[in-house]
């Protein structure tokens, strides 16, 4: 079981250099806590994602992080021009020594890509074709390639990545039907879905994965997101994650509503305790938090859990808060008993090495931290 | 008088060392770092500049920075708009935004941009990109692009826009450039220069506007200081030579030479001819001087890292630039 964090950084008030400021500063903790990825969105034209060109703020999470594995999740390949995309993620894994985590997908909103003049019915096959360029060129000596939307001669490949033969592939989906397809190309996954559903797809992977000869200890990521809100009670947990709920759905629902109609039903219910029902959301006190979090993970048989410790307007205080109490009083019950790896030896420890995190820092979060 | 550094990031020892050098730039008292942008060949080992620059974001607090330039035929405008909101943002509004079409027909090729509809293409992209800093709603109908109410959600911190950066290679574009405000770093020797600078300022005065808000009008240098001029001169040469592959390497692959020969070939008439300045800190200072006169610049760009300058040598370099030749100037 590895933890991770996924991060829309959508918009949480007027002063977006703060934000960026304290979400950097979250992802030091996140690497402190022992997280294994920091994983950030790509939206366009909507308050649901702040980080347009998600390698941009990746570059510097690259510089403020040492361990923290990280990337996007994902790059809406239809957006991009594939040479453009090559170059950027090998300046990126070369940038962080080779910790990028590459997510890679069609674009979930047809309104983004219409900005962008992209017709959504093309979505599946520029993403095909861009996979396949992307692939091909990463790592190789020249790049030839001759398709409906590119045609490529003999492009010398100068930039190479630190990860052979790339690094890790990540695909976001809601879809039981394509697990077949992704535990055939060995594609690490990361699902938004009911617990329920989320316990159906990995089940199918993993019979994916064996049918294919392929060994169970070798098997990649499959994680579920959830909103996480840990405080120390569960009446003041409840009301940060409703509060933060309603501004995040609102950000969700922007550009739809912006076209008359309402978010899909599958994406986010606008209700915040069927949301809590369903499993997407789990706020309360590090028990509440253990026990749902423990009684999910049994049913999604998961290997990968990903939460969502900051949005709408969770401040840092609450977040860096939720961190803490997860990392310390949560994490280390949902580890196998067996478990002695990294995450393990960096649960409940102090936090050490936060530059920001002066000797004498008495404020809220510096003490939360001694 | 300002001073600036160029970086084409040519292969060499890579982002680590630069983001060391980068921190000196700043202690050193240096206004802005200039990056460049080239694909597909040893000469830009950054091809995303806004990738390594949000590192330096990270790495400096008061040290401008900025592409030199974009080559901006090679985006989507509306992915260049994100870029320039999301590093103005993360900077706290120290990026200064160097604009152009890509000379390299081979590099733009690449990418499937047709060379020839370059220059217009650049002018369109560029209206589209400087409305979309400024306005809330993006509408655009042109023959490159069509927009249609798109929300401007990022914003840059410096309004209406970051500063622009233009490169010019000729005496004709000062008049069109200074009508513009624009920041220029212009490619030629000191004299042609001093006569470009000339009349830009020429040019800014008959607007009406005064001497004291002109725009920088910048000369880029090979810039190596040592504590000789023997050992400054020979790790320059050294250098120089490796840096010159790399600037001719995708024309050679493709059978031809420069098309324009900006700089000599050799080390010894490029020296000569001011475009490396390399000795003891009195020669360096003796020759920019000279050269910044007859230039008649307002910003002095040295180029400290290229080739394969050690992070040592460069260091020296910064550190005996900066105290011994800097005051002077």
């Amino acid at each position: 079981m590895k933890f991770a964090v996924f991060d829309h950084l959508d918009r949480s008030g007027p002063d977006l250099g703060r934000q960026y400021e304290d979400r950097l500063r979250l992802t030091e903790i996140y690497e402190w806590a022992g997280f294994h990825a920091y994983h950030v969105a790509e939206h366009h034209g909507t308050p649901l994602g702040s980080a347009p060109s998600p390698g941009l703020f990746l570059a510097a999470v690259a510089q403020r992080t040492t361990r923290l594995r990280f990337g996007p999740l994902a790059y809406p390949l239809g957006l991009y021009h594939p040479l453009r995309l090559i170059e950027e993620i090998c300046m990126l894994d070369v940038m962080s020594g080779g910790r990028l985590e590459l997510g890679v997908g069609r674009g979930a909103s047809p309104y983004e890509a219409a900005f962008f003049g992209i017709d959504a019915a093309t979505a599946q096959e520029r993403f095909d074709e861009t996979l396949e360029i992307v692939l091909k060129g990463l790592g190789a000596e020249r790049l030839d390639h001759a398709g409906k939307f590119f045609t490529l001669n003999d492009i010398p490949m100068v930039m190479q990545p630190v990860q052979r033969p790339h690094p890790p592939l990540w695909h976001v989906t809601r879809s039981l039907e394509s697990a077949d397809r992704l535990a055939g190309l060995g594609c690490n996954v990361a699902l938004a879905m009911p617990t329920h559903d989320a316990g159906k797809f990995t089940k199918r992977y993993r019979a994916a994965w064996e049918a294919l000869g392929r060994a169970p200890a070798d098997m990649p990521f499959v994680g579920n997101t959830r909103n996480v809100v840990v405080l120390d009670s569960d009446s003041d947990a409840v009301s940060a994650a409703r509060r933060a709920f309603h501004v995040w759905y609102d950000s969700m629902v922007h550009l739809w509503r912006a076209n008359g109609v309402e978010l899909p039903r599958q994406v986010s219910s606008p209700d915040f305790d069927e949301t809590v029902e369903q499993g997407y959301i789990v706020a309360g006190s590090p028990a509440k938090v253990r026990d749902r979090m423990l009684r999910d993970q049994s049913i999604s048989g998961i290997n990968y859990s990903i939460c969502r410790f900051a949005c709408g307007d969770l401040s840092f205080e609450e977040s860096a808060r939720s961190v803490r109490l997860f990392a310390r009083e949560v994490m280390p019950a949902l580890l196998p008993k067996d478990d002695t790896g990294p995450v393990r030896a960096a649960t409940g420890t102090l936090a050490r090495g936060l530059r920001w995190l002066g000797d004498e820092d008495l404020s809220e979060v510096g003490f939360l931290f001694r | 008088m300002k001073f600036g550094v160029f970086d084409h990031m040519d292969r060499g020892r890579q982002f680590d060392e630069r983001l060391r050098l980068i921190e000196l730039y700043e202690q050193a008292g240096f206004h802005a770092y200039h990056l460049a942008e080239h694909h597909a060949t040893p000469l830009g080992m950054a091809p995303s500049p806004s990738v390594f620059l949000a590192a330096v974001a990270q790495r400096t607090k008061t040290l401008r920075f900025g592409p030199l330039v974009y080559t901006v035929n090679l985006y989507h405008p509306l992915r260049l708009i994100d870029e320039i909101c999301m590093l103005d943002q993360m900077s706290g509004g120290r990026l200064e935004l160097g604009v152009g079409r890509g000379i390299s027909p081979y590099e733009v090729g690449y990418y499937g941009v047709d060379p020839a509809t370059g220059p217009q293409r650049f002018a369109e992209a560029l209206e589209v990109i400087l409305k979309g800093l400024t306005e809330k709603r993006l509408t655009h109908e042109g023959k490159y692009f069509t927009f249609k109410d798109v929300p401007m959600e990022m914003q840059p911190v410096q309004r209406p826009h970051p500063p622009l950066w233009y490169g010019a290679n000729s005496l004709e574009s000062a008049d069109r450039l200074a009508e513009q405000g624009l920041n220029v770093v212009v490619g030629m020797k000191a004299e042609g220069v001093g006569q470009f600078a000339a009349r830009y300022r020429a040019a800014w005065n008959a607007l009406g506007h005064d001497d004291a808000n002109l725009p920088l009008i910048g000369l880029s240098r090979h810039v190596v200081v040592g504590d000789t001029d023997k050992e400054a001169q020979s790790a320059a040469k050294r250098a120089f030579a490796l840096w010159y592959d790399a600037l001719i390497h995708l024309w050679r692959a493709h059978g031809v030479g420069l098309p324009r020969q900006m700089i000599p070939a050799e080390f010894e008439p490029a020296l000569e001819g001011g475009y490396i300045v390399a000795g003891s800190p009195s020669t360096v200072r003796e020759r920019l001087k000279r050269d910044n006169d007859v230039a008649g610049i307002n910003y002095c760009i040295c180029r400290l890292a290229f080739g394969d300058l050690s992070f040592e040598e460069s260091k020296r370099s910064v550190e005996l630039f900066a105290r011994e030749v800097m005051p002077a100037l």
